[in-house]
């Protein structure tokens, strides 16, 4: 028993229609090519950003003292 | 029967996979002429004259970054709006500068590896400015992921002089990655005249070469390279030094300049960059610095003491009479260093500086040792302080204030205090790599 169907039994019209699907699904399937490896499970990429601090009563003096004599020059 | 053969052979047509048969990469082109490599290098300096590039020369983004994570604008006063607080916002974006910055000398060495030996004009063009641009990105990646000088034995760069993309090495030393540095500037310098349309001259590298050779505190070699460079030509006078900063192409002392070409696509993002910049107003330890009559207090900032300057990067004679004049002053030359220094305040209406006249150390300086980690002289802090008066706005302060001992100091913004401490002014390296490479240290201080 061939395993190549006996092709001649089967309309045209089916065969053109088996013969576009069949196209179809082999260009989906079609070879490509991954052009980045899959990342680790571990891979994290940035870095914690350094947190703010509550200032002293001195720094806020010094950066409102700084604030002072910018509104005082350009008066 | 022939239908049979017909979808058998159509099955065959499709499903025939030719791309594990070729070894050409998918869609792209490999160089063999000296033109498609030159035009590798086209591409990059097509970037520098349009204002896109943020790693060779740089751009008014860079500035924007540099200055932002810098105290010549205080955040205390106004932080502004679209600059960095500090230089703990940006350190995550560093790594991609990092990773791009190789990309570019991956570039550079292909160009190199190929057109080595070839004679013609293009080939000896296109090969001086990849040596050119390799040599100034290693420079930028060094004073930004590295530590700065002490005896050369710090972590340097990993370094990557041919194409290779298995290649994994660990870092350098720091005085390894100057040397590398030093070699490939030379081997610019050596091909010139590259030729106009490779843009690097030998005056641009020369600078560069200096700029090498004074953040590795050889004072001799940048003094010699300063005064070579300097040989014949003068400073832009006082009358002048508006319209030459305000240029769009290079003029009077400026030797070159990114963002030449005002018709870039860019021009629309860097109005935005400008506002920006603007929208933080300069610091009190720094506008106090002009005396009466200086050009720069009126050319530099508004009414409102925010900036007026236009922000590019620029490469200029004035950075070489500020090197020269440490340098002297390094080489037990005072005279020496308070000419050079007073030659370049003639230039901008200052008044002159004498050994007598120069003022005491201010007990408040935000830096308070040199580069060499001594106590300021009156001499030291008086060419330290030309130095922040006349390159305001060119991205030199936070290299500065790397370079003389890294001192910690914070901003408070939105209720919150910010410092930046000495571990912020070296950049961490691309995560990616550290990763993949066990040879790569990362620099201390950054948390996972």
């Amino acid at each position: 028993m061939s395993l190549i169907p006996n092709l001649n039994r089967i309309p045209d019209m089916k065969i053109k229609t088996l013969t576009s699907i069949l196209t179809g699904v082999i260009f989906a399937v079609s070879c490509g090519y991954e052009s980045e490896p899959p990342l680790t499970e571990s891979a994290r990429s940035t870095y914690v950003l350094p947190k703010g601090e509550v200032p002293t009563a001195s720094e806020s003096a010094e950066a409102e003292a700084a604030r002072a004599e910018y509104e005082n020059y350009i008066q | 029967m022939s239908r049979c053969r017909l979808l058998i052979l159509t099955l065959l047509v499709l499903v025939s996979c030719k791309g594990y048969l070729t070894v050409q990469p998918q869609g792209k082109v490999i160089p063999e002429t000296d033109e498609e490599f030159a035009s590798i290098i086209h591409r990059l300096l097509d970037e520098i004259e349009g204002g896109a590039d943020q790693y060779i020369l740089g751009n008014m983004e860079t500035i924007a970054r540099l200055e932002g994570c810098a105290d010549d604008l205080d955040a205390n006063i106004r932080p502004g709006n679209g600059l960095p607080a500090y230089a703990g916002e940006v350190i995550n974006s560093r790594m991609t500068d990092y990773r791009e910055s190789y990309e570019i000398i991956r570039d550079c060495n292909i160009v190199r590896e190929n057109l080595q030996g070839r004679d013609t004009p293009t080939a000896r063009g296109a090969l001086g400015a990849a040596c050119a641009i390799e040599g100034i990105v290693y420079y930028n990646l060094m004073r930004d992921f590295c530590k700065p000088w002490v005896d050369g034995n710090e972590p340097g760069l990993p370094l990557v002089t041919r194409f290779d993309i298995d290649a994994m090495p660990g870092r350098s030393t720091l005085k390894e990655t100057s040397d590398l540095i030093d070699a490939l500037l030379n081997q610019a310098r050596g091909l010139c005249p590259l030729g106009e349309e490779f843009f690097f001259d030998a005056d641009v590298i020369d600078l560069y070469r200096a700029r090498n050779a004074f953040w590795r505190e050889d004072w001799s070699a940048c003094k010699s390279i300063c005064e070579t460079l300097l040989k014949g030509k003068s400073l832009s006078p006082a009358g002048e030094y508006g319209s030459v900063l305000a240029s769009a192409t290079p003029k009077g002392e400026v030797l070159a300049k990114s963002h030449i070409n005002n018709a870039s696509e860019l021009d629309w993002y860097f109005q935005y960059l400008k506002g920006y910049i603007a929208s933080r107003p300069a610091s009190a330890s720094l506008v106090s610095l002009y005396v009466d009559g200086d050009v720069r207090k009126a050319l530099f900032f508004d009414s409102k003491r925010c900036n007026a300057k236009l922000p590019e990067c620029r490469l200029r004679l004035s950075e070489a009479v500020l090197m020269l004049s440490e340098c002297r002053a390094r080489l037990g030359d005072p005279e020496g260093a308070l000419e050079a220094l007073n030659g370049l305040r003639a230039a901008r209406l200052a008044s002159t500086l004498t050994p007598e006249n120069l003022p005491p150390v201010r007990p408040g300086n935000r830096i308070k040792v040199d580069a060499t980690g001594k106590a300021l002289t009156p001499l030291m802090q008086a060419i330290l302080d030309e130095r922040r008066c006349e390159l305001y706005m060119e991205g030199d302060r936070f290299y500065e204030l790397k370079r003389n001992g890294s001192p910690e100091w914070w901003v408070i913004v939105g209720g919150l205090k910010y410092t930046t401490k000495e571990y912020l002014y070296t950049a961490p390296i691309y995560k990616g790599d550290i990763e993949l490479n066990p040879k790569l240290e990362q620099n201390p201080g950054y948390e996972d």
